[in-house]
């Protein structure tokens, strides 16, 4: 049979003390302890400390310790409560007001949007032909003929109205000619 | 109702659940932080403490320990930080005052002589040997929840309580 030697014998009776052993360690130990009487001491003193300590139960402070506990930490609980309920609504109102916030400067953003691209000059397409006439230059189309082409001119030169139109032919009949107006 | 249910209910806005966790664990919970602190107003102001965080961080408790080790961890970190901030530990107990009854005087000398000696010596324990051995005594926790209340592992856990009783056993002697 196997032999315990002094040395693990401590922890081994501190382990039987504490959580139990199984009945093979249980049984050396018991061996062990029977043949050597400097063992069994130190372990009578392990069980009167562990007694000892298990019996440091401090006295119950009474009924009257513990109302005053239940009721302060209840009014404790429900202060944090209110505040946490209070928090929670502050910050329901101020993403309520920033959602309002961001509505209102989308709205009036896109009305500024409107506004400027109805800017002095016309509107957006004349715009945007005035700005690839700034990068490109005009097109073949937009350059103005030589006066000699005047059937090109005639049909770019469209006049404003049929006012113009008279005067256009009132010019040719008196020249005989082709004329700019 | 066990603890993992009653929270599911305060999650679920029954703040009735987090009363009950309250009265289930106030008690203990206090008589430990006393047993660290040795002053019984304070401990129900620590203990009150803990409660209050615990309710604060519960939404975000994710269960992966019980409810009880996380709870004595949030009140070992408010027992270090209020002893951080204390003076040297009280001498004067409150508790220690009070006689049972019921005890014969002198044995209550002699119990109270043997107590207060085995009090001396915890208190010259490493704190983590002291607190294993309190856990594992008052709170019945297994090593597993002692690690997870005072960080390590199971086996340094272990190894914490046998030094503490080792050396208890050596400060003490015989305590017949």
């Amino acid at each position: 049979m196997k032999k315990l030697d002094c040395n693990d014998v401590e922890r081994i009776m501190v382990t039987d003390l504490d959580e139990g052993l199984d009945l093979d360690s249980k049984e050396l130990l018991e061996a062990h302890l029977q043949a050597c009487p400097p063992c069994m001491r130190i372990r009578e003193e392990f069980q009167s400390l562990f007694s000892a300590v298990a019996a440091d139960v401090p006295p119950d402070p009474g009924e009257l310790f513990w109302r005053r506990y239940d009721s302060t930490l209840a009014s404790a609980l429900h202060k944090k409560r209110h505040a946490a309920r209070w928090r929670d609504s502050r910050w329901k109102a101020a993403g309520v007001l920033l959602a309002a916030v961001i509505a209102f400067v989308a709205v009036f953003s896109v009305y500024d949007v409107r506004k400027v691209t109805r800017a002095p000059g016309g509107d957006t397409s004349e715009l945007v032909f005035q700005e690839l006439n700034n990068l490109y230059g005009p097109s073949p189309e937009e350059v103005v003929p030589a006066l000699s082409d005047s059937t090109m001119l005639a049909e770019i030169r469209i006049p404003q109205g049929d006012d113009a139109m008279m005067d256009w032919f009132d010019a040719e009949d008196e020249s005989g000619q082709f004329w700019l107006l | 109702m066990d603890d993992a249910d009653l929270i599911k209910d305060f999650r679920k806005g029954r703040t009735e659940a987090f009363s009950e966790l309250v009265q289930k664990y106030s008690k203990p919970l206090t008589m430990t932080i006393f047993r660290m602190i040795r002053d019984v107003e304070e401990s129900k102001d620590i203990s009150q403490t803990v409660f209050l965080k615990a309710y604060e961080g519960l939404p975000g408790f994710t269960m992966a320990s019980s409810f009880k080790t996380w709870l004595y961890k949030i009140a070992l970190n408010t027992v270090r930080d209020y002893l951080r901030k204390r003076k040297p530990i009280h001498s004067t107990d409150a508790l220690e005052t009070l006689v049972d009854p019921a005890e014969p005087t002198w044995d209550s000398l002699d119990k109270k002589r043997n107590l207060s000696r085995m009090r001396e010596a915890m208190e010259t324990l490493p704190p983590k040997q002291r607190l294993t051995l309190q856990l594992r005594v008052y709170e019945d926790m297994d090593y597993e929840e002692i690690a997870r209340v005072l960080g390590g592992t199971a086996g340094g856990a272990r190894v914490n309580f046998f030094q503490a009783a080792k050396a208890l056993r050596e400060k003490l002697g015989a305590m017949q």
